[in-house]
Parts: C-alpha cells; sequence; structure tokens
C-alpha cells in the first residue's frame, strides 16, 4: 500500500472484494473512493486516517456496520451507503463483529448485571 | 450510523437508502452544512421532529417508507427544493408544507391522500409535483 502514497483517487466498483488491506489508511492522499458493487462486510478501521477524504462511496456493498473511525474524516462531504445491511445501533455490531469474544462477554456482563439486579430487587423486603 | 459522524461537519450530501436502520441516526442531526439525505426504503415509520434542524438542507428524499405523516418542523426547512415522499402512507400533509418558499419538486405519489392542506402565499416556485389521490 505505502507504494501507492501519492494515490489521490481510487474506483474499484464492480467487483468481488470481500474486505480491503488493514493498511488502506495509509494512503492518505486519496480524495475520491469508489467501493460500489463489492462484497465489503466492514471498513478497516485505518480508514480513520484518510484525512483528505471527501467523496466515499460503498453503495451496493454487505456492510452490516460502519467503523466509528469515519468520524475523523474530517473532509468527507459525500458518503454513500446505499443498499447494504446498516443498522442504526451497530456501533456494538461493528464491535460484536470484529470482536467477538468482547461482544460475547459484553453480552454475558450485560446478562449477569441484570440477573443482579433482580436479584437485589427479590431480596429486598 | 457510528455516533462519530457528528464529527464530519462538512458532509454535504449522505445517502443511506436501502438499508434497514429504520430511524435516522440521532448523529445526522448534528451536521450542520448536510444539503442532502437521502433515507428511501429504509422501513421508517416516523419522519422525527429534529428533521427541522437540518436547515441547509436542499433535497430529502424519503420514498418507500411506513410514513403516515411529517412533522410540523419541515416547514423550518426554507431552502428544501426538492422533497420526495411518494410510496408512503400519508392520509394528510401538514399546513407548513407551505412555508417551504423554494420547493421546486414534490412528490407525495402513491400515497391515501385525500385532500391537500390549504397553501395561500407557498409553494411559489413549484415546477415539478406529483400527487396521486386515492379512489
Amino acid at each position: 500500500m505505502r507504494s501507492l502514497k501519492q494515490l489521490q483517487s481510487l474506483d474499484v466498483a464492480e467487483n468481488k472484494i470481500t474486505c480491503l488491506p488493514d493498511d488502506f489508511g495509509e494512503l492518505i492522499n486519496l480524495t475520491d473512493v469508489t467501493l460500489s458493487q463489492n462484497c465489503l462486510e466492514v471498513l478497516p478501521h485505518s480508514v480513520g486516517r484518510l484525512k483528505k477524504l471527501s467523496i466515499l462511496k460503498v453503495d451496493k456493498n454487505r456492510l452490516i456496520a460502519l467503523t466509528p473511525a469515519v468520524g475523523t474524516c474530517t473532509s468527507l462531504t459525500e458518503l454513500i451507503l446505499t443498499d447494504n445491511l446498516l443498522q442504526v445501533s451497530f456501533e456494538y455490531m461493528y464491535m460484536s463483529v470484529l470482536f467477538p469474544t468482547f461482544a460475547w462477554r459484553l453480552g454475558v456482563a450485560q446478562l449477569f448485571g441484570q440477573s443482579e439486579k433482580a436479584n437485589r430487587a427479590q431480596r429486598r423486603p | 450510523m457510528p455516533d462519530s459522524i457528528k464529527q464530519c461537519k462538512h458532509l454535504l450530501y449522505v445517502d443511506l437508502s436501502s438499508n434497514p436502520i429504520t430511524r435516522i441516526p440521532d448523529s445526522l442531526f448534528q451536521l450542520s452544512n448536510l444539503t442532502s439525505l437521502g433515507l428511501n426504503d429504509i422501513s421508517m415509520t416516523s419522519l422525527p421532529n429534529d428533521i427541522g434542524q437540518l436547515v441547509t438542507l436542499e433535497a430529502l428524499e424519503a420514498r418507500e417508507n411506513l410514513l403516515r405523516s411529517l412533522p410540523s418542523s419541515i416547514g423550518q426547512l426554507k431552502k428544501l427544493k426538492r422533497l420526495d415522499v411518494g410510496s408512503n402512507e400519508f392520509e394528510t400533509l401538514p399546513i407548513e408544507i407551505g412555508c417551504l418558499e423554494n420547493l421546486q419538486e414534490l412528490y407525495v405519489d402513491c400515497n391515501e391522500l385525500d385532500s391537500l392542506p390549504q397553501v395561500r402565499d407557498g409553494l411559489a416556485k413549484i415546477v415539478d409535483c406529483i400527487i396521486f389521490f386515492r379512489r
């Protein structure tokens, strides 16, 4: 990826890409990225390093979550996410995709917390 | 959407159409420069009153949802040129739609409308309007 550091525009639409390399964020001069019509489920966290990124098109993929790192792409003017599998509460989902163990623990912790509360309620006179 | 999207203050155009997202993520209401928002086919049952905060919006698309009404705050979107809410479940439109003085295109086809609100001075710039009435 580092050898492409001068790249400003990348269009890989209509392919069968399932994931981007983790060091995608090394392409710090990218301003336009078109990933339309591929098979992406997530974007790498490093996308947040693309401070010059203005246009990001990820329509017609299989995104189930959007990395919160997108929030640091502060030059973004167009964000096209049409036709994916996104839901509102997907920060948690994002964690569960990338860190299934974490999500499992979190789930257990929540369950445990609820049963603790229920126990406490029962214990009350 | 991740909450962090509110940090992308330069966002002009966001399209979330055709996702099972069901409602507008709260973080979007903080995008103070947004001019175009696509919310077609997201299984949305209501448009929150907060939509009125997006005063820079010029185009709002919310076709193919389950909307029964528009919030009165829609009238605050003074820059809106295009409003597409076709294929929903509207029986009426709010009178505030008459406040959209820059509206050029209004699409409310394929709904349950049997009348239109009384609009006295507004909608002066309409050039294209599609309304189908219930039979």
